[in-house]
């Protein structure tokens, strides 16, 4: 008995000991912290920069020519043997354009324009066995060159396809290849290099610059 | 006998009152919450919801009701929600073209569109890591880099989004089958059933998981109302999320946001069980390879390098 007692005094006086009865206030204090000025307070984080939705667009980044191309001057579509049945091009060599002056020309060994282009109907393209195909067909003309590629994009490994994966589900929109590279200059750099979209900042990939941290 | 007998004394009354008091106190503050219990969105039919893989057609449309309504109620748009079951003889399979990237982050932000992630706070499911040219060190990848252009020509980009693993060390942990995998290859997540703990994105080796740590956020307008149950449904606190491969979309033939908005074409994606589909080529013809292979989880998400169009891209060499 008194044994028992002189233990629980021990541990009375024991330091750092919380008594029972504390228990109480103790968990009260810590829910009022918890609660109103604490952990729970306010989770820090940023919300997604600000950016130009049209962006996102799914829209090819070139315009392809049809069968004829056509070029609207004074609100009338004019195909190119509109001009270029009056202006005989003289030569048929590489010389600086007086006009195409937008185009830039670096393709390789390509450097006359009658490697690609019909000479006698421009409205069509040439292939190198003297074939004249229209526009619409540019995926025959780059690829008799760039074989491989044409065999991938054949199988759909080259070049994006929208719509449906399953054809059987719905159309396949293909890109040809002007859609996204411009064949007078598609070396250089095939894409035009492009501002990116804002990177993450999310609680556990914050921007480590701390900007968007609270 | 009498003297053993604890004794009521003023003092042990004080101490023993006071310790009750802040006890019921205490208790008080922990049910709380429950008073804001009739403003928050948990309904008895919630709460008594059955498993997803117990409902039938019937319990199925009761929820989508209900979910229907509660998305009208809080963000004012009536959205088209349904619950897209896999089809027969499909299983999904991505690819992407490390030599093509550019880095331009445009998937990521198709996807935080398409599929309601939280804009405040910012969630997003894909990350694109710059990587210098001539290693693959993840480590040394920065998830970071803000240049005016892209791509940088030192360096490689290599987004990375949930790989849909046969082998899904994700699925293993979830204490309560929140999370599992769908016959056509997808490990989706319930996000009525999940209760929060995070193991899963513990357990992913491809930082995959994303976790709604305070109420999502979402601007009425940018709201996609095309949902389905198992993927783009808006979610709420405390519920783990991730990457679908777009299900409500891939589901019905269509290509998920991320590949659509890519400008190089670097993303594809299919039906591997299709010999002639764009991705059985790629695995038939292309040097694929799969992150972090030695961990067992064989993801369905195939890096290439294709080295005939790098330096295209890139405008050197050749």
């Amino acid at each position: 008995m008194g044994q028992e007692k002189t233990s629980r005094n021990g541990r009375h006086a024991a330091p750092g000991w919380v008594p029972g009865w504390a228990l109480g206030p103790i968990l009260l204090v810590l829910a009022a912290w918890l609660h109103w000025g604490g952990l729970l307070a306010e989770i820090p984080h940023a919300a997604t920069p600000a950016f130009d939705h049209a962006a996102l667009s799914t829209a090819p980044r070139r315009k392809i020519l049809g069968d004829p191309p056509t070029l609207k001057i004074n609100d009338f579509d004019r195909t190119c043997m509109d001009c270029h049945k009056i202006f005989k091009t003289p030569t048929d060599k590489p010389r600086p354009l007086n006009q195409h002056k937008n185009i830039h020309m670096d393709h390789g060994p390509n450097v006359k324009c009658s490697t690609c282009h019909d000479w006698d109907d421009r409205d069509k393209l040439v292939r190198p066995d003297g074939v004249s195909i229209p526009f619409t067909k540019v995926v025959d003309q780059c690829g008799q060159c760039h074989v491989r590629i044409r065999y991938d994009w054949g199988y759909g490994i080259h070049g994006r396809t929208n719509g449906y994966w399953d054809p059987k589900s719905g159309p396949q929109e293909r890109r040809i290849c002007t859609e996204c590279h411009d064949p007078h200059n598609p070396k250089s750099p095939a894409m035009d290099p492009i501002s990116p979209l804002p990177g993450p900042h999310t609680l556990r990939l914050t921007n480590p610059h701390g900007e968007h941290d609270q | 006998m009498s003297s053993s007998e604890p004794k009521l004394d003023r003092r042990s009354f004080f101490r023993a009152s006071l310790g009750a008091v802040g006890g019921l106190a205490a208790l008080a503050a922990a049910l709380e919450p429950l008073k804001d219990f009739d403003r928050s969105d948990l309904t008895l039919d919630q709460f008594l919801q059955k498993h997803y893989k117990e409902m039938n057609a019937e319990d199925m449309q009761k929820v989508l009701d209900r979910i229907e309504k509660e998305v009208e109620k809080r963000y004012d748009v009536r959205p088209e929600i349904r619950d897209v079951k896999p089809r027969d003889g499909v299983e999904f399979v991505y690819a992407l073209n490390l030599g093509a990237c550019i880095g331009c982050r445009r998937c990521v932000h198709a996807c935080v569109a398409e599929n309601n992630q939280s804009r405040d706070p910012e969630i997003q499911y894909i990350r694109v890591l710059e990587m210098p040219r001539g290693s693959i060190d993840i480590e040394e990848g920065n998830h970071h880099y803000e240049r005016p252009k892209v791509p940088s020509p030192d360096h490689f980009y290599m987004p990375i989004q949930c790989q849909q693993c046969e082998n899904p060390p994700c699925v293993k942990v979830c204490p309560v089958e929140a999370t599992w995998q769908e016959p056509d290859g997808l490990t989706v997540i319930d996000y009525d059933w999940c209760i929060g703990c995070r193991y899963c994105e513990a357990a992913c080796p491809y930082w995959a998981r994303r976790f709604n740590f305070t109420e999502p956020s979402i601007p009425k307008d940018d709201l996609n109302p095309n949902m389905s149950y198992l993927s783009n449904r808006p979610r709420k606190q405390g519920v783990m999320e991730k990457c679908h491969f777009c299900l409500h979309r891939t589901r019905e033939g269509r290509m998920p946001a991320c590949l659509e908005v890519c400008p190089v074409g670097a993303r594809k994606f299919g039906n591997i069980r299709d010999p002639e589909s764009e991705v059985s080529k790629i695995l038939k013809n292309k040097h694929v390879f799969v992150l972090k292979q030695e961990v067992g989880t064989h993801p369905r998400f195939f890096y290439y390098f294709d080295e005939d169009y790098g330096p295209a891209i890139h405008g050197e060499g050749r």
